[in-house]
Parts: C-alpha cells; sequence; structure tokens
C-alpha cells in the first residue's frame, strides 16, 4: 500500500474533519510550516535556499508565534488536520518546543523535516513524548562523510546529523532519511540504504536535485541527473533495491505513469497524488504560499499573516482558484491523455512551475518522455490495444 | 477476447459502440470505426438493426420492431453476431454491480467498458474511463480478468486459476478469487449477470 512516506505531505487522504467552506473550495488539511527561513548548513543543492547561519544555531526569520497561532485558530475551522515543520532547519526556531507542544495542544498531527545536527536525547525525547511528531524525515546524502560534509557545507554535518537520528530512533522516533540524488552521489545508494538500516532508519525515501533553488547551479554544473538517469534511478530504487532490502521501506517520487506495473502493485497503484489542493505553505516570513516554493517564486505568494486573513486568502486567492479548477480537469499535454492523471494531478506542481512556468502542467519527466516517443502507450487514454469484450 | 452466449439469443442485449459513425448510401450504408480508423459496410438489413439500437436493446425487441420484414429473432441475432464481430456493435450482459445474495451462485462478468493494458508479465492495468478509475491488476488478477470476459461463478473461476497456476492451493485460491470479486464488485469493474441472462 502507498503509505505517508511515499508522498511529500504524508498527508492521508481522509484526515481531514468536515471543513467549513463553499463546495468547491477544498479543506485546508495541512500547513508546510516553514518554521526558520535560516539553516546551520549551506546545502549545495537546497531548493528553498535558506539563510545561512554561520556555526551558531540562530535563526533567520522566523515565523512568530503569535501570527502562527492565529492562523491555526484560523484554518482549524477550514480543516486543518496536520503540520509539517520544515525549515530552513525548524529547530533553529527560538520558540520549536514551545510551537511543537502549542500545535500537539491543537489537536493536530505533525512530521518533520530536518537535519537532525541540533536533535539532542532531550528534544528527541519530548518531541517522542509530549508532542503528536510521529514522522521525521532527516537529510543524509552519503554514507560517507567528507561526501556528505562537501554538499552540507559544513565539516562535521554527517556525525551531527547521525547523533541526531541515534537519539530520534532512541526514542522511538525511526526517521525516514532523504537523500538528495545527483551525479557524484548516485553511485552510493545501497551503501546509504545499509547505513540506514545500521542506525535503525524506517525508511529512505530518494529525491533527485531539481533544477530549483541552489540546485539550478548544480545542475548547471551537469551534476543533475539526465532524463535517462532519472527513469534508471527511479526503476532502481522501487526495483531491485527494493527487492534486496526488504525490510526498510524504499520510496522515489515518479510520476505513475512512468512507473512500471510492478512498481505499482508495489506502492499501492497509482493514488499516491500530491495533496497540493489541501495544502497552505507558511513561510518564516509570515507569508502564505504555495507550499515552500514561494520562498523562490513571489508571485506564488498569496498574502501575509497579520495582514490578510487566511480564510479569505484560502478561498479567494486567484492563484489558488486557479490551480483548483485547473486540477479539476481536463488536464493539459500528454496528462490529459493519462491514464493516471486524476490521481497523479499532474505531479509534483512546484516542479512543473519551475520548468515551464505553470503549476498544472505535465511533469517534467512526462513531458520528456512524450518529447522523445517514450512515454508508455498503455497509459494513454487514448491507447487501443487489447480490449475486454465480454 | 470474446465471449460466450449468456443466455437464448432473443434475450442478448446489444448497443451500438461508442466510436462509430454511419453514413447512408441508399440501401447500404458505411460505417466508421472512429478508434481503430476502419470502414466497414454494411447492408440494408443490418442498417436496419442498426436504426434500432438507441440504446441498449434485446434482440427480441429489434426483432419485433422490425417485424413482419425483419426475418425474426435468428436473423437479428445472427445480423448482430456478425456485426460484433466486425467491432460495430457490442454485446451486453444483464449486469448489475449489486452484490448478490448469493455469491457462491452467481456469475460474473468484467465490465465491458474497462479496457485492460498488459504491460509485461508482472501484471496489468485495468483503466475504467467513464468512473476515472484505475486498478493495477497481478498476474492472478489478470488471469482472473481475461477469464471474466464470459459469465463465471467463483466455483468455475478458482478451477480455471488451479489449472493454470499449476500446484496454486485451493483453499488459497478459493479465497483469492472472493476477495477479488468482492473488490472489483464494489469498484464497478466487474458485474454480476442476472439469473435472466
Amino acid at each position: 500500500m502507498t503509505e505517508p512516506d511515499d508522498t511529500c505531505d504524508g498527508l492521508a487522504e481522509n484526515a481531514s474533519p468536515a471543513a467549513d467552506l463553499p463546495r468547491d473550495v477544498p479543506a485546508l488539511k495541512m500547513f508546510y510550516l516553514y518554521l526558520s527561513a535560516g539553516c546551520n548548513l549551506h546545502c549545495r543543492h537546497c531548493w528553498i535556499t535558506p539563510t545561512f547561519v554561520q556555526g551558531q544555531p540562530v535563526p533567520g526569520e522566523c515565523l512568530p508565534f503569535d501570527l502562527l497561532a492565529a492562523a491555526v485558530a484560523e484554518a482549524k475551522p477550514l480543516g486543518l488536520s496536520a503540520v509539517k515543520l520544515t525549515g530552513g532547519e525548524p529547530t533553529l526556531h527560538p520558540e520549536f518546543r514551545k510551537i511543537a507542544d502549542f500545535l500537539t495542544a491543537a489537536g493536530l498531527d505533525l512530521s518533520m523535516e530536518t537535519n537532525a545536527t541540533l536533535i539532542d536525547r532531550d528534544l528527541a525525547t519530548h518531541l517522542r513524548q509530549k508532542t503528536n511528531l510521529t514522522r521525521v524525515a532527516v537529510s543524509l546524502d552519503s554514507p560517507d562523510a567528507a561526501q556528505h560534509d562537501a554538499f552540507r557545507g559544513r565539516k562535521g554535518a554527517f556525525d551531527d546529523a547521525v547523533r541526531g537520528i541515534g537519539h530520534l530512533v532512541a526514542a522511538g522516533l525511526p526517521p525516514q532519511i532523504i537523500m538528495s540524488v545527483h551525479r557524484e552521489n548516485v553511485d552510493r545508494l545501497e551503501a546509504l540504504i545499509e547505513l540506514a538500516v545500521r542506525l535503525g532508519a524506517r525508511a529512505v525515501k530518494f529525491n533527485p536535485v531539481t533544477p530549483s533553488g541552489r540546485g539550478a547551479d548544480l545542475h548547471r554544473q551537469g551534476l543533475g541527473l539526465s532524463f535517462d538517469e532519472l527513469l534508471a534511478l527511479n526503476h532502481r530504487i522501487r526495483g531491485p533495491l527494493q527487492d534486496r532490502h526488504p525490510r526498510i521501506r524504499l520510496s522515489a517520487m515518479v510520476p505513475p505513469a512512468m512507473a512500471s506495473v510492478k512498481e505499482l502493485l508495489r506502492y499501492g497503484g497509482d493514488g499516491a497524488g500530491c495533496n497540493v489542493r489541501h495544502i497552505l505553505g507558511l513561510l518564516g516570513t509570515g507569508e502564505m504560499a504555495m507550499c515552500g516554493i514561494g520562498r523562490n517564486v513571489p508571485e506564488l505568494c498569496f498574502g501575509k499573516l497579520g495582514r490578510d486573513r487566511l480564510r479569505d486568502v484560502w478561498i479567494h486567492h486567484p492563484v489558488l482558484r486557479q490551480m483548483r479548477a485547473d486540477l479539476r480537469g481536463p488536464f493539459p499535454g500528454v496528462c490529459g491523455d493519462c491514464i493516471h492523471a486524476g490521481r497523479c494531478l499532474t505531479h509534483c506542481l512546484a516542479q512543473n512551475y519551475e520548468a515551464g512556468g505553470k503549476l498544472v502542467a505535465p511533469s517534467p519527466l512526462c513531458a520528456e518522455a512524450v518529447r522523445r516517443g517514450v512515454f508508455p502507450a498503455t497509459r494513454r487514454i487514448s491507447w487501443r490495444g487489447e480490449r475486454t469484450r465480454p | 477476447m470474446r465471449g460466450t452466449a449468456v443466455s437464448e439469443a432473443a434475450d442478448l442485449r446489444y448497443a451500438l459502440r461508442a466510436d462509430v459513425a454511419i453514413e447512408d448510401f441508399g440501401e447500404r450504408a458505411l460505417v466508421l470505426l472512429c478508434d481503430a480508423l476502419e470502414l466497414r459496410e454494411i447492408n440494408g438489413a443490418s442498417r436496419r438493426i442498426l436504426a434500432q439500437l438507441d440504446g441498449v436493446r434485446t434482440v427480441a425487441d429489434i426483432a419485433e420492431k422490425l417485424a413482419p420484414a425483419g426475418g425474426g429473432p435468428a436473423t437479428v441475432a445472427a445480423a448482430l453476431r456478425e456485426m460484433e464481430k466486425q467491432g460495430i456493435v457490442r454485446r451486453t450482459a444483464i449486469w448489475t454491480t449489486e452484490r448478490p445474495e448469493n455469491m457462491s451462485d452467481a456469475k460474473y462478468l468484467a465490465n465491458p467498458d474497462v479496457s485492460f493494458r498488459q504491460e509485461d508479465d508482472e501484471g496489468g492495468i485495468l483503466f475504467h474511463a467513464e468512473a476515472d478509475a484505475v486498478e493495477v491488476i497481478n498476474p492472478t488478477a489478470t488471469a482472473i480478468w481475461k477469464f471474466l470476459a464470459a459469465p463465471r461463478t467463483q466455483a468455475e473461476i478458482v478451477a480455471h486459476l488451479c489449472a493454470t497456476f499449476q500446484g496454486a492451493p485451493p483453499a488459497q485460491v478459493a479465497q483469492d478469487v472472493a476477495e477479488f470479486i468482492a473488490a472489483f464488485l464494489k469498484k464497478g469493474f466487474v458485474g454480476v449477470v442476472e439469473a435472466s441472462a
């Protein structure tokens, strides 16, 4: 079955209560909470491009607690049931614990993306025992400390992350490891999986570096994966690597049209699309945005907490309204002829926007497959092969 | 895949396929199969039958409408069978997706509006265009699906699978079949052929 870890949001389809909204406006189920615009690492491939905070855990721009509390109060009647804590590095927020406790008291499910370098035994235990945090994802790009540190931009980042993972595991929060894959570490997948198993992680997710934020530089340097490499990577992860490592969940976000039948069967069919219709990003600046892409793309910021009413933004903002209309179909390009489109919803809208300036558009991978004539014919609605004729 | 007859000829039900266009030329007509981009020529008798197919109709209904010049149910049935082979009409069983009272005795049939796409030995994909639904099925489910091209009881499906997959434990197969039928019936991918069919 598809598991929350396999998706970007980790949001269960039925996770939200009924919302007080017009019929054509979906529930706002989840905040992506970019608690801090700062990070204590300086990762070469980060798509968020947070402010680098040298050495000490001094935050960049942090979301004020009062604004967050007001946003939660506004969003709960709209269906809010879950929050992903992310950043920058979320634990850099000076009121991180207070925020986690507050969100827990508000009855919200919590997940977190972190580099784990600032997680000590006390914090891990607190998060496990006192909060609703159930899923943690930790970035680890290589089983090799020097390689990881080189990409994370700080010596010692690997050791700190491994230590943090150890605290999480010991506290009963075995994390998912997220590996950002590029040409220089693509040959270390299996070694990283083995390390993840040794560390007690519960899953590994592989995110190819996208040409967004600092990742654009990486691609310009020729370190991004090519179309063929991306396809091979996805098939390898979801096929032979998962076959060889059945005790740990491996995942890679790939449009279902580009996954084999075996992979679709293994990952629960084609139903693990993006829940972007139910998500609002809150940036450290207090801006309301399309997931995290708003940090890089100002036109995908919809308003500011404290100045604009969240409810008004959610219901009326023209970008959100247009996105909802577009996601009702008909879908553009090859998606209009794809049997998966109704679940896939054009895959990652942020990536689509970065690639072509449109949110609802064929994913870069599918679009390239069409250009190369390798988009699978059997995934087209117009396919005219064998039909069942009882 | 072709199904077997599900009832006496007069009770068979047919519908015009959705992808055909008809152009009349005097007594005869040309039928364009739009999906396949192929043409079929039909005679006047077949054209008159098609004129009655405004929805799903039984052979008996059509024969009655065309009487006395239509030639009776046997003639109509033969013409429809021929047009089915040519891809102009499709036969539809009298079927429902309601769960039958007795699951064991009921006969099940694959939904004719679902297209099956086999990709490799790992299984295949079912696409229900009207419901915009996809089911990814493994090799066992693929064998069941193909077998349901004609109405089958659960026992018949189990026997077929046991013959196809040598060594499969019948009790496990029976359970798998029951689960498949229940799940796919609920989703509308499989229907129940009513007793009269």
